[in-house]
């Protein structure tokens, strides 16, 4: 499809890129809320005169703004703003007078001069911009149009004719209409600007985490001052609870707990069960985004009495974090589900329901919600402005995806239940990372410098994100992203290097005949992956409590001597496996325990693991960016709570990135999430949240080269370090050569053996066309963003003469499954994953021959385990 | 007459020792308060320490053979010297009445002066070998004492814990079968295996943390540390563990109430 693309800044707090069709179809989100300030104009479409028009059009160019003439007119509530080239008049002289001046110097054969000549003279400056200013008319009740035209850009503007006061007004939708008008054809979009008097508000942030979610709220008083509250928190688990107790879900005298609340805090626990065998009337599974009788198949509240058991017994199965297994569904082969059609059962696998769940989970979310607000606000009416919190790992496709659900769920809504209160909506998705840093400027005494690099890395229990932001020149608040990624790999990676320390140790101490990794697997993974919940919660507890007292290497011996003679009764861990009562008396001996060390590396593995992931993706960059200028690191996220991460991280990020030590900032975790996710309603901060950052070329060497390097790519087989293994990845792209691709910087002739690093996801061009060339021309390449995913456009002299677009590569293989089996850790553990039971280099302690002193060798069945129950 | 009685004790002691070590024979003058201080002073947690049980075995062994080797030498000097004094003094010997303190110094002076075959320091190695017996008789002595009153303490423990086990596990065992009574038979059946875990454990020195309150409460002793967790029917079903679980079921579906005080590991069932 032919179209151009076009930034455009949406009440000055949101950069996007408009795409100008032919047919003018509205793609992607499309309607936009404008909360009406009391007393000030305000933007409501602005166009920089410094931004570049792209082309998806072979056979065109990209246009300069600077080079653009912009007319406006309004009728029918839809202001048409036309963009044209204008056609220079001094331009056309000065061509006139080019050819006379270049015969001239043909003669004189100067090549100092003759140079400039070849690369025409910067347009932009032979434009004198007519400036304009006109009134387009009334708006609404309250508040005019109007249209300016200047130096610095182009924009749509309103103010107020009249004061604002409780009187609502009459009208509020605004339609606006950008037209390009290039070649003799017309290409346009347009957008919905719905202007919400300000008690007609509601700012909704949802932070949707992998361990809990939470969500703020943002309103202006409706009194006569109209003054924009404080955002507050909600408390998203009462909610969740009252919206099952009035649709019946709950009994509405039941007091229960439910494992989904955290006490003492506004957070819900994301904690979901789905039903294995799925009732409900599905016409087309495919296309029904949300699970059918909510009540019967999923479980968003688990009481604390007997929810759990009762839910296995009905075959309900817990999701893993959500987030996590994004990518990664095979995981869950193990669990299918089953949908009920005509009789037949019909089979639908974790990756088809997933989506599914996460949408009807997000519709429970946003309904609780709004049940509440309408019943306290009974006749009011809503312009709604939603934004999620998303994780890096999500790409464009996944964005987009979210977004448009979010916008079903709100249009259902809009159209059932709250028809006439919902009056419109509008859905943004930021970046976690992004959102932190957002928090972290909107801080008080905290300095934040203009036109620099920032770098946040936001290390949770599941993943590490982290971005790099660039403060604007001008502005600190016009925020640019640099770069956003995302790993498996972080709290929950470090508990289970914990717990792999434990069954090293208990392998290392046992004295016994029997087989310790047999013992391993069947009295202690089998119990924690069992539903045996009470012992599981009980041993995670004691590993959990370990971890908070976690002593460095230094400690190493004086821990080790604590764990060599910790006892439950008679019992240590040299007994465990022959007298021990399997997870019980291994649950008793930790709890007699004080302190965890790190006696065989893990710990240290997964902390190297998080910082040189971190550091080595950071580091792509600050090589590569010319004007790399980092100002600071934030680090954020409850990881950070565990020191050795922090020294780790802190200790590469000074020698590899030259990062001063001072400049690292380390965030109380839980403060900052309340932080973050007010900021997100900081109206003065521009992002463009769409984009996923800069793309890097990946050059890789030439096949016959890429042979031989691809041999080292294959899992060890010594197992020593699993982790050892997943740095391997990293080095495949440590032997690439990288290249920035921004700004025509790409490197067109190495395309063909190029990949792209975009975000967290790699791509490569999809086609042959663009790789095909006419011998002797220069050829010029660039990616660009759109909303259907990212393009290569290939330039021959300024024009476009073919456009390829990018597939992501499929780069889920097992050495992936190393980073997320301990990610999901302990709600997901597979034996094939605990490198403690498949290393063969564990010491075991010789059992000691027979004692014929020992009086308990008088019984016959000595080498067998007293009763266990 | 003294001298014989002497002698039967020197020889005898160790194997009086080493028959009261092995037999167990119930001593039914030992009472409540030698079991109680014994639990309470030996091991972490109050109880019995078992291992000092197999220690004091393995010194009851090796003092077996000292005593064995000290007792015959003994006997043999004595024997040698006692025929020397009959031979000479046959028709004294029933008139002298010489205190015990001076008996041996009083012979020596004779046999140094009747007979010329026994040199004065042979006399005075005897005296020495006569004094270093003496001390081992005291030690032996010791020993016996000792021996004899862990003895009391094990056939005492022995002794509380089967009497109770007879009457608060075997015979309500026979009663249940007789009376056919399910709900009985399982609960003592889980009661029995309870204890007899426990015990099993604490006779090979293995016991876990629970088995010694289990064993106190069997005997009526004072539970100190009972950290056993309760379960009763307040208790929510997450919060059983399942191997807990299925004895709460197999409870429940005969209606019973639990099993008191029995702890099953590390949980008590009552009040179900």
């Amino acid at each position: 499809m032919k179209f151009y693309s076009i930034p455009v800044i949406i009440n000055d707090r949101r950069e996007i890129l408009l795409e100008l069709t032919e047919s003018s179809v509205t793609t992607g989100n499309s309607s936009y809320i404008v909360e009406v300030p009391s007393l000030t104009s305000f933007n409501l479409l602005s166009i920089l005169r410094s931004s570049v028009i792209k082309t998806f059009v072979e056979g065109s160019r990209d246009l300069n703004m600077a080079q653009m003439d912009a007319a406006c007119s309004y009728q029918n509530n839809v202001v048409t703003l036309r963009l044209y080239e204008r056609q220079p008049e001094k331009p056309k002289e000065q061509k006139a007078a080019e050819p006379e001046k270049q015969k001239e110097k043909l003669s004189y054969e100067d090549l100092e001069d003759f140079l400039p000549e070849l690369a025409p003279a910067t347009p932009e400056n032979k434009f004198t911009l007519h400036e304009q200013q006109e009134i387009l008319g009334n708006a609404n009740s309250h508040l005019n149009l109007s249209f300016e035209s200047k130096a610095m850009g182009v924009y749509i503007k309103s103010r107020q004719i009249k004061a604002i006061d409780q009187q609502l007004f009459d009208r509020n939708k605004v339609s606006l209409k950008v037209v390009l008008e290039v070649n003799g054809e017309n290409y346009s979009n347009t957008l919905d600007i719905y202007l919400a008097h300000p008690s007609q508000f509601l700012g909704i942030a949802l932070d949707f985490g992998s361990e809990s979610s939470q969500m703020a709220v943002k309103r202006y008083s409706n009194d006569f001052n109209l003054l924009e509250k404080k955002p507050e928190i909600e408390n998203l688990f009462r909610n969740i609870v009252s919206f099952h107790k009035s649709n019946g879900w709950v009994s509405q005298n039941e007091i229960v707990d439910f494992y989904q609340e955290e006490k003492n805090t506004n957070f819900y626990k994301s904690l979901f069960f789905l039903k294995e065998q799925l009732s409900g009337e599905y016409e087309d599974i495919d296309k029904e985004v949300f699970i059918k009788n909510i009540a019967d198949n999923l479980k968003m509240l688990v009481n604390t009495k007997d929810g759990f058991n009762t839910l296995t017994e009905q075959k309900f199965h817990q999701l893993p974090n959500l987030k996590i297994i994004h990518k990664h569904e095979d995981l869950l082969n193990g669990i299918s589900f089953e949908i009920e059609k005509d009789g037949y059962g019909i089979p639908i696998k974790m990756s088809e329901i997933k989506q599914k769940v996460y949408n009807t989970i997000l519709k429970v979310m946003i309904t609780s919600f709004l049940k509440k607000e309408f019943i306290r606000y009974n006749n009011a009416t809503r312009f709604i402005r939603l934004m999620l919190l998303v994780p890096n790992i999500y790409d464009t496709n996944d964005i987009n995806y979210i977004q448009h659900q979010l916008g079903n769920i709100f249009r259902e809504l809009s159209e059932s239940e709250y028809q006439g209160k919902i009056l419109a909506w509008e859905v943004l998705t930021i970046s976690e990372s992004d959102a932190s840093f957002i928090g972290y400027i909107n801080k008080s005494n905290i300095h934040v410098e203009k036109d620099r690099d920032y770098i946040i890395i936001d290390s949770g229990k599941g993943t590490t994100d982290f971005s790099i932001i660039r403060t604007g020149k001008d502005s600190i608040f016009d925020l640019k992203p640099i770069y956003r990624n995302g790993f498996s790999g972080a709290g929950n990676m470090i508990t289970y290097a914990l717990f792999e320390t434990l069954l090293h140790y208990i392998r290392e101490t046992a004295e016994t005949k029997q087989s310790s990794i047999k013992f391993i697997k069947d009295r202690i993974v089998g119990i924690l992956t069992s539903d045996d919940l009470e012992r599981k919660n009980n041993f995670y507890t004691e590993l959990e409590r370990l971890k908070f007292n976690y002593k460095g290497i230094n400690m190493n011996d004086q821990v080790r001597s604590t764990w060599d003679y910790a006892k439950s009764g008679d019992i240590t861990f040299k007994d465990l496996i022959e007298y021990g009562d399997g997870i019980n008396t291994l649950i008793s001996l930790l709890s007699g325990i004080e302190n965890a060390a790190d006696f065989y590396h893990y710990v240290d593995d997964a902390c190297n693991f998080i910082a040189e992931s971190t550091v080595s993706y950071l580091k792509l960059i600050k090589e590569n960016k010319k004007d790399f200028n980092c100002a600071g690191v934030i680090l954020t996220g409850r990881s950070f709570m565990f020191k050795p991460l922090v020294d780790k991280l802190k200790d590469k990020l000074t020698k590899d990135l030259g990062v001063d030590g001072s400049k690292i900032n380390l965030l109380n975790s839980n403060e900052l999430k309340d932080i973050c996710i007010k900021g997100v309603f900081n109206n003065s901060i521009r992002l463009n949240a769409e984009m996923t950052g800069y793309p890097i070329q990946l050059i890789f060497a030439d096949e016959a080269t890429q042979e031989e390097t691809k041999e080292p790519k294959k899992p060890l087989i010594n197992r020593k370090s699993l982790f050892a293994r997943i740095f391997n990845d990293l080095n495949n792209f440590e032997q690439a050569e990288k290249v920035l691709a921004f700004d025509t910087n790409l490197k067109f002739d190495k395309l063909q053996n190029s990949q792209f690093l975009i975000g967290s996801k790699t791509y490569r061009i999809s086609g042959n066309e663009i790789f095909q060339k006419t011998p002797g021309t220069k050829y010029e390449a660039n990616v660009e963003f759109t909303h259907k995913g990212y393009f290569v456009r290939r330039m021959h002299d300024g024009v476009i003469d073919s456009i390829a677009p990018m597939r992501a590569i499929d780069d889920t293989d097992s050495s992936d499954m190393s980073l997320v089996v301990p990610s999901l850790f302990p709600n997901y553990i597979d034996e094939k994953y605990l490198n403690s039971l498949l290393r063969d280099d564990i010491k075991i302690t010789t059992v000691a021959p027979p004692d014929n002193n020992n009086v308990s060798d008088a019984t016959p069945n000595q080498s067998q385990n007293p009763l266990y129950f | 007459m003294k001298r014989i009685i002497f002698i039967l004790i020197l020889g005898l002691t160790p194997w009086i020792g080493f028959s009261q070590d092995t037999t167990h024979q119930p001593d039914t003058n030992s009472g409540d308060t030698v079991q109680q201080d014994i639990v309470n002073d030996h091991g972490e947690a109050g109880g019995i320490d078992a291992n000092e049980i197999a220690n004091n075995n393995k010194d009851a062994i090796s003092g077996l053979w000292t005593g064995l080797i000290g007792g015959t030498i003994g006997a043999v000097l004595m024997l040698g010297i006692t025929s020397y004094f009959n031979s000479r003094k046959k028709k004294t010997q029933e008139e002298q009445r010489i205190p015990d303190s001076k008996l041996f110094i009083d012979e020596s002076v004779e046999v140094k002066s009747g007979n010329k075959e026994i040199s004065a320091a042979d006399v005075k190695k005897l005296k020495a070998e006569i004094k270093d017996l003496k001390l081992k008789l005291e030690e032996a002595k010791n020993e016996t004492t000792a021996y004899k009153k862990n003895l009391d303490v094990y056939t005492d423990f022995d002794q509380k814990y089967y009497n109770e086990a007879f009457r608060k596990l075997i015979s309500p065992m026979n009663d249940a079968m007789e009376k056919g009574s399910r709900k009985e038979i399982i609960e003592t059946l889980l009661k029995i295996m309870s204890h007899f875990s426990s015990l099993t454990r604490y006779k090979i020195a293995k016991k876990q943390a629970y088995d010694e309150p289990n064993m106190q409460y069997l005997m009526n002793q004072r539970m100190k540390n009972d950290a056993a967790v309760e379960i009763d029917s307040n208790t929510p079903v997450d919060k059983i563990p399942k191997n807990i679980k299925v004895l709460v079921d197999l409870l429940s579906e005969q209606s019973s109430t639990g099993l008191d005080e029995s702890i099953i590991s590390g949980y008590k069932i009552k009040n179900l």
